[in-house]
């Protein structure tokens, strides 16, 4: 026993001491989510803000046959109604460069004749004027007007933006809600004509109320995205660990001395193993306080979604059930990188079979992601499936503890398989001294 | 001190095919003597040593060192023998006197005599100035030096050296014949090889002339001499390796 732990501490304090181990192991897990939450949610709320904010310019085809729309429109703060000469003339002159545009095509749309042209033509006009960023989206007024009071008809306004650009996309939006208001409006003031109340076209309404508590439904994300990261977390976390102390011995050619070494060889390899699986655990602790602790604080600053995350906690004992799920798979995972990484000749062989087997983790861990799957007792069997659905209903706190010792047993019995092989391994001489 | 009989290690190469890298070698070596295991490259000298360091296993023969069954108990054996290449490395993070303990605490040496014999060891090989300085902050000479203390840390009575000098400067290569002078006034039995004539006649007490896996004569230089008839280091080498008929011990 002294053997295995005389092994560990010395490559604890060894790794320690590598730049890249206190990286993936300390820094990575403790920065990311701080600037993941807080940088990255602020920079994309901000950014969501400005183009809220900004006038979007539009093109409005057949102004004259519908001046009260137009005068609507053009009073309307979140748009900017761009004189139709101007684009026209831009347009013509970049037709003279690009031959798919028709000039005749171009000058029929400023003639008030856009309802009359093929869709195709015409949206490939629009288009082009809007990834130009001329302007940001195109409304067709219709040739009549259909805003009288009097009038019992209903009319087409045509609505043309670029969904791949975000400011067209904000243009589409603020032009949608123009129309709603004109159009409630207009309703309300047809309505009045004929002496109808508007609650006489909603004989009732629906009121949904979600009655689960408030930690649950924020727990509701997390229980999908946290058995996902402490996978890959926990897998992460090994990595360089595992491949600098079996795939490094050998580049730095220290390992001959060590296989002389009085000490019995499945020792060396526990100790070996029981290091990268506390580097493993490290990174996973420290990712999920940091993780958490992200989420109560910086997501508050976000205008959605601010509640919800204050209320998230995880009680004691989720917790522990959590830590104790992790143990098996932690274990599973550390033994399969030492026995892969013992099997490369330098550290950067070592990295070109570990890579592959990170993408094998990932893809199973994602079954969170897939919506209605439950842990059944067929999936039970499956490693890292089970446990990410464990995970998952203990966070959700609709586990059942049969089930979810079904999955810590599976999984510790892959384990100490793997476990097995990785001790033996190191008696093998064709995987330590391959040439 | 070290008995070897019929050992034979073979390899599976995916384009030669099986290689006997040690085919039939008996070796004896006792206490106080220098004995040098001397060959060209690739004639199998390497194995011999990791073979008899039980770092590889033999496919047959056996292997007794200081009376033990290096087959049966390799730990016990182990802890009997230091070792040593000249290619050897260290864990460049760690300090020498962070790679002495480890190495004494392996050989289950608790903790006052592992200091002890470290201390020793640092002064007696001039290592105080740099024994807490990180290995890669280190001189090749300091590292060698390391090296050597390394392999001491649990004074072995056998010392298995695998051309410990091959690659070092003259200076480092006279400090490793100096520690092998050494060893042996103090008792030890000291296995090494090499691939020079030159530094096998200079040390050892017996040579052996291995070749493509098979021992070709062993014998004090003077028996070379007498039996092949050359006063030249070399010529005796190459008539040895030539030499099919006599395996005359």
């Amino acid at each position: 026993m002294s053997g295995i732990l005389t092994v560990f501490f010395k490559e604890i304090k060894d790794i320690l001491r590598d730049r890249r181990t206190i990286i993936s192991m300390v820094i990575v897990p403790l920065l990311f989510y701080p600037i993941l939450t807080m940088g990255l949610a602020s920079i994309i709320s901000s950014q969501i803000e400005k183009t809220r904010a900004e006038r979007q310019p539009v093109l409005v085809l057949s102004t004259n046959a519908a001046p009260e729309l137009m005068s609507s429109l053009a009073a309307d703060s979140s748009l900017r109604v761009v004189p139709a000469d101007s684009i026209q003339a831009l347009l013509l002159r970049h037709a003279e460069t690009d031959t798919s545009l028709k000039i005749e095509t171009i000058q029929r749309i400023f003639r008030t004749q856009a309802g009359q042209i093929p869709k195709e033509s015409k949206e490939h006009i629009y288009y082009a004027a809007i990834s130009k960023k001329w302007i940001k989206a195109v409304v067709e007024m219709p040739a009549t007007m259909p805003a009288q009071t009097a009038s019992q008809d209903s009319m087409v306004i045509g609505v043309y933006t670029d969904q791949a650009d975000v400011n067209s996309e904000a243009a589409g939006d603020h032009i949608r809600d123009w129309a709603t208001a004109l159009n409630d409006s207009l309703v309300d003031q047809r309505l009045a004509r004929f002496g109808v109340n508007r609650r006489a076209l909603q004989p009732f309404w629906l009121s949904s109320q979600d009655v689960a508590p408030k930690s649950k439904q924020s727990g509701r994300l997390m229980a999908i995205m946290l058995p996902y990261m402490l996978m890959i977390l926990t897998m992460t976390g090994g990595m360089y660990p595992a491949m600098d102390i079996t795939a490094g011995e050998k580049e730095r050619n220290t390992l001959e001395t060590l296989l002389a070494a009085p000490v019995a060889r499945w020792h060396l390899a526990v100790g070996k193993f029981l290091t990268v699986l506390t580097a493993g655990f490290v990174t996973m602790l420290l990712s999920m306080t940091s993780m958490t602790l992200s989420m109560k604080w910086g997501m508050m600053g976000m205008s959605e979604g601010g509640d919800q995350a204050a209320s998230f906690s995880m009680s004691a004992g989720t917790l522990g059930w959590i830590l104790l799920l992790m143990i098996p798979m932690a274990t599973l995972f550390s033994a399969l990188l030492i026995v892969i990484a013992i099997a490369a000749r330098s550290y950067k062989e070592a990295q070109s079979y570990v890579t592959p087997l990170l993408m094998v983790v990932i893809m199973p861990a994602m079954i969170n992601f897939v919506p209605g799957i439950e842990l059944n007792w067929a999936l039970t069997f499956v490693p890292v499936v089970n446990l990410c659905l464990a995970l998952k209903e203990v966070l959700l706190g609709i586990a059942k503890p049969a089930q979810i010792l079904a999955v810590f047993g599976t999984t510790a019995l892959y384990a100490g398989f793997m476990l097995f092989v990785a001790s033996r391994i190191f008696d093998r001489e064709s995987v330590l001294f391959r040439t | 001190m070290l008995q070897a009989g019929q050992l034979t290690k073979h390899f599976v190469d995916k384009k030669k095919g099986t290689i006997r890298a040690v085919d039939g070698v008996d070796l004896d070596c006792k206490r106080g003597e220098i004995f040098g295991l001397l060959g060209l490259n690739g004639a199998g000298k390497t194995t011999t040593l990791r073979l008899l360091a039980t770092i590889l296993r033999p496919d047959t023969g056996s292997i007794r060192i200081d009376g033990i069954d290096a087959l049966t108990h390799p730990e016990a054996v182990r802890s009997r023998i230091g070792f040593l290449t000249g290619t050897t490395g260290l864990y460049l993070r760690l300090t020498p006197r962070e790679i002495l303990s480890y190495f004494g605490r392996l050989a289950s040496m608790d903790a006052p005599t592992v200091k002890r014999r470290s201390d020793d060891l640092i002064d007696r090989l001039g290592m105080a100035e740099f024994a807490d300085r990180r290995v890669d902050k280190l001189s090749s000479g300091q590292k060698q030096r390391t090296s050597i203390a390394r392999t001491l840390i649990h004074d072995p009575p056998l010392l298995i050296l695998d051309e410990p000098t091959t690659g070092l400067d003259v200076v480092t290569s006279r400090a490793i014949v100096e520690f092998i002078r050494e060893a042996r006034t103090l008792g030890k039995c000291v296995l090494f090889s090499t691939h020079i004539m030159h530094e096998a006649a200079k040390l050892c007490d017996r040579i052996a002339i291995l070749h493509a896996g098979k021992i070709r004569r062993v014998g004090t230089l003077a028996d070379f001499r007498s039996h092949y008839g050359h006063e030249d280091l070399d010529d005796i080498f190459v008539a040895a390796i030539e030499d099919n008929g006599g395996s005359a011990r």
